[in-house]
């Protein structure tokens, strides 16, 4: 058996012991949804990155419309936002909660890990949405 | 597969042509998350973000026709992310030497049956960058040297030198494993 034929064999037991989970080609799927065409993107520009992770990540983010931080622990998103009144959505790829900003300040918690990103209002009704960013 | 014109379709909100892509690269993706030892969790977390990461960027992939090379980086840096996140890098790449011997062949009539299971077993205990390498290279369909290099951030000409070293390496385990060495 040649190199190529071990390998098809190696890829065979790859697919029977360790394939793609359904899941995860249904999270893939369904990522398109959450594209948002309709918002302005606020970009990232400033990530105080951690090492461990029982630090809180502080992430700033900005838009033409609006500027947006966010510091991130243990599941708690605590926010504050210039621009923007009204509510703010904290949005993970498989939920999403709204909370009212209060002097630009906003809480949500028990945000699941992984992705989130925080959709807002500018005071021109702009809808500014943040980039994905790691929770 | 035509994957510039697939991206054009899902930039414009083709569900089916998306759901292509997701089914030509997702066997790519998992496989460099396993590479890196990610766990059942991780693995699914890095898959899912480097998909989202896409869509993020549907209408800014420069080159489309090297999306599965985009793709590649892409999951390779969530990888690195979960990683680091949980204070755990990949092992630093060894040296990879030859088998002292020339590489034991093997046969197919070693490999059938309840003996993938052992070879399964077998192939998890290559030192590191064996296993990653191979990990990646075993997807399905099979990736281009091209991406391989990307997804490990290696030099693409020392993919084939270093396969060919790996393999021999495992086939020499396979041959000293009794349950695969055992003739049926």
């Amino acid at each position: 058996m040649n190199d190529d034929e071990f390998l098809d064999v190696l890829r065979a037991a790859a697919d029977e012991f360790d394939p793609v989970p359904a899941g995860v080609l249904r999270d893939a799927s369904a990522a398109l949804a959450l594209r948002s065409l309709d918002a302005e993107l606020a970009e990232l520009v400033e990530a105080e990155a951690l090492v461990r992770g029982d630090e809180p990540v502080t992430l700033a983010f900005e838009s033409e419309h609006v500027t947006l931080n966010l510091e991130i622990t243990d599941g708690v998103v605590r926010g504050f936002v210039t621009g923007a009144e009204g509510e703010a959505v904290v949005e993970t790829p498989r939920s999403r909660r709204a909370v009212p900003i209060t002097d630009g300040w906003f809480t949500v918690a028990e945000v699941p890990p992984g992705l989130v990103r925080v959709r807002v209002t500018a005071s021109d009704g702009t809808v500014v949405v943040t980039r994905w960013a790691r929770g | 597969m035509d994957i510039p014109a697939s991206l054009a379709a899902a930039a414009r909100g083709d569900q089916a042509a998306w759901d292509a892509l997701v089914r030509q690269f997702s066997g790519l993706l998992w496989s460099i998350a396993r590479a890196y030892r990610l766990s059942d969790a991780d693995a699914a977390d890095a898959v899912q973000c480097t998909w989202i990461k896409l869509v993020e960027h549907l209408d800014g992939i420069a080159e489309p026709e090297r999306l599965a090379g985009w793709l590649s980086t892409t999951a390779r840096h969530e990888c690195l992310q979960l990683l680091r996140r949980a204070g755990r890098l990949p092992e630093p790449a060894e040296e990879i030497a030859d088998s002292p011997d020339p590489a034991p062949d093997v046969d197919h009539a070693m490999l059938v049956g309840e003996r993938n299971a052992a070879l399964w077993r077998v192939f998890e205990e290559l030192p590191d960058r064996c296993r990653r390498l191979l990990r990646v290279l075993m997807a399905s369909p099979p990736p281009a040297y091209a991406e391989v290099a990307l997804a490990l951030d290696m030099p693409v000409g020392s993919i084939g030198p270093i396969r060919q070293r790996c393999l021999g390496r495992l086939k020499a385990l396979v041959r000293g494993n009794e349950v695969l060495e055992e003739r049926s």
